[in-house]
């Protein structure tokens, strides 16, 4: 259970948390200052300002810190979303069979066949007033077919195991045997898959920001920096190399924990 | 005297992926009397565990399903006809069921403290402390030592005995009158299959239970059971009390199964063995479902099914051979 590479990855991904929930505490300047238009702008690295600052003069670091707050805390919750949901859907379709199952996993197959990301900047592009709490629940409720498959599929072999017909022997009622015998033991997959999702959604997001659909200016976020950074890559490449580099050390903590975790936690791959 | 569970006529049928009907159970009557042991003995795929899970509706349906023709009555309660609610009551209440794989049967990541204390609150209604100490009594009573710490571990963590003993406690837990036990045995190392088979004939003794032992070994029947029914191609070919069935069994089948047991003041000689394969379940024989494999079998016995043969009702077999004794083959 806590072999040397969860327990680094679960440090990493603590490390990460503790820096974007302190970011406010830690961080030099106000991240929508602009310090100085005239004479500050695009900075390269210096003791002032460790990452330089942006073409509005605004501190390069205080933004890193703060788009990690909201990149981390949107990819969470929207994985929280998407867990709950694809849950509750492939226990209902595992444990119903039949009719119920048929319908809801063709659904599931229907949306999965619409790449993601294009469903994503169609709702996004609609919804154009929405702030980070649309955002999270588009990235939840669009994130949740692999989970329920994944869930299905346990919940499948497991209400065929002796324990569940042990627990119907003893007059349990189904919800019962659902909630307190079926789910806690397809806890392992969940956790993995919940973990390599957060990865992904901070990748997703990232995109989104980049395109200027997802976290909008002038909030910053990880992608919306690159964006900005992009027009002087010739010039000050370090205003969207920052942001890149924070988007894929992230997202390669969440995969190593992710795979770290399957390997310990899901007997299949041991 | 009145029987405590009573079934009659039980089918159960299944239908295959390839549209045929296979009928593991197919018109079994058996009794069971307050306070004794009744084994089930027979091979593998005699049907003796479907008739075992079909008497608490186990079965999964689709794809199998109980002939509504058959009864499993319950001190005069029919259980087959019994809605949800009532059958949950039932199951675990008044009939408790313990299975063949301990290791198997208990949920992994529940402690087995809490798995008996579910069960007790649901048939008993206590709370939560209550049902725990209720929890360390009831493993108390099954003879597992040292109850107040065991209701605290993992089944991982207890050895297959012991988690026999924990089924056996889950089972006890809600005061049940009829205990199905299903090769309760047969996975567990031979010391330890004794130490299960007194403890489910102390209690037997102590609770006054009725237990029905579902079993392929011989010689656990003939140490707990007061009677004996033996199972072969879905049917009880013969039911007798344990030990003139030992000693004196009347149907060929039963006869070829004590011959098979080997025995350690016979050396020598080849272990007699059952010629042929049981029947598939969708292709019983036409006429006495063992005819194909007796060494006594005659026209009569291909062409028509003899019934429960006997005299005094209480030992009787489903052979021509009660009717025609002259006819064995020497």
């Amino acid at each position: 259970m806590t072999s040397r590479r969860v327990r680094v990855g679960l440090l990493a991904v603590g490390l990460l948390y503790l820096v974007a929930w302190f970011a406010p505490l830690l961080v030099p300047y106000d991240p929508a200052a602009q310090l100085d238009l005239v004479g500050g702008r695009l900075l390269p690295p210096s003791l002032a300002h460790p990452l330089g600052t942006d073409a509005l003069s605004r501190d390069l670091l205080s933004r890193l810190l703060f788009g990690a707050r909201l990149s981390l805390s949107i990819a969470a919750l929207a994985v929280l979303v998407a867990v709950t949901f694809g849950t509750a859907v492939g226990l209902a379709a595992g444990l119903a069979s039949g009719a119920v199952d048929a319908i809801l996993m063709r659904s599931v197959d229907a949306a999965l066949a619409i790449p993601r990301v294009f469903l994503l900047i169609a709702i996004l592009a609609l919804w154009e007033q929405g702030g980070g709490a649309t955002l999270v629940l588009v990235l939840g409720l669009t994130g949740w077919f692999g989970t329920s498959r994944l869930v299905r599929a346990e919940v499948l072999s497991l209400k065929r195991r002796d324990f569940v017909l042990a627990a119907r022997a003893l007059g349990l009622p189904g919800w019962r045997i659902a909630l307190r015998h079926v789910l806690p033991n397809a806890v392992a997959p969940i956790v993995v898959s919940a973990t390599l999702g957060v990865g992904n959604t901070i990748l997703i997001e990232a995109a989104l920001s980049f395109l200027g659909i997802g976290v909008r200016p002038p909030l910053p976020s990880w992608g919306n920096m690159i964006a900005d950074g992009q027009a002087y890559l010739a010039t000050s490449p370090w205003q969207a190399m920052a942001p890149g580099l924070a988007v894929v050390a992230t997202v390669m903590i969440f995969s190593v924990l992710g795979e770290a975790l399957r390997d310990t936690m899901d007997p299949r791959t041991r | 005297m009145k029987p405590l569970l009573a079934v009659r006529d039980l089918t159960t049928v299944f239908s295959l992926p390839s549209g045929r009907l296979a009928r593991p159970v197919d018109g079994v009557s058996l009794d069971l009397f307050p306070g004794e042991t009744l084994a089930l003995v027979g091979e593998s795929g005699s049907g003796k565990t479907t008739l075992a899970l079909s008497l608490l509706r186990l079965i999964p349906e689709p794809p199998g399903r109980i002939d509504p023709a058959g009864r499993v009555e319950l001190d005069g309660t029919d259980i087959l006809r019994l809605d949800a609610a009532d059958l949950r009551r039932i199951r675990g209440g008044a009939i408790a069921m313990v299975f063949q794989e301990p290791g198997s049967s208990l949920n992994p990541v529940m402690t087995v403290g809490a798995q008996i204390a579910e069960t007790v609150r649901l048939h008993a209604g206590l709370d939560r402390r209550a049902a725990r100490r209720r929890a360390q009594e009831l493993l108390a009573d099954v003879g597992l030592g040292d109850a107040d710490r065991r209701v605290d571990q993992y089944p991982h963590e207890l050895s297959g005995g012991m988690q026999q003993r924990v089924m056996i406690a889950m089972a006890l837990a809600g005061g049940p009158k009829v205990l199905i036990a299903d090769e309760p045995t047969t996975a567990l190392d031979v010391t330890i299959q004794l130490q299960i088979l007194d403890l489910l004939a102390d209690l037997k003794r102590r609770l006054g239970l009725a237990v029905l032992l579902i079993t392929h070994d011989l010689g656990v029947a003939a140490r707990v059971a007061d009677r004996v029914a033996v199972m072969y191609a879905g049917r009880i070919v013969e039911s007798a009390p344990s030990t003139s069935l030992f000693d004196h069994p009347r149907h060929p089948y039963t006869e070829a199964l004590l011959e098979a047991i080997p025995r350690v003041d016979r050396t020598g000689d080849r272990l007699p063995a059952i010629p042929g394969q049981p029947p598939p379940a969708t292709d019983w024989p036409t006429g006495c479902r063992f005819h194909p494999r007796c060494p006594h079998a005659w026209e009569r016995c291909r062409t028509t099914e003899p019934g429960l043969l006997g005299d005094d009702g209480e030992r009787v077999s489903r052979c021509w051979l009660m009717d025609e004794p002259a006819r064995r083959a020497s």
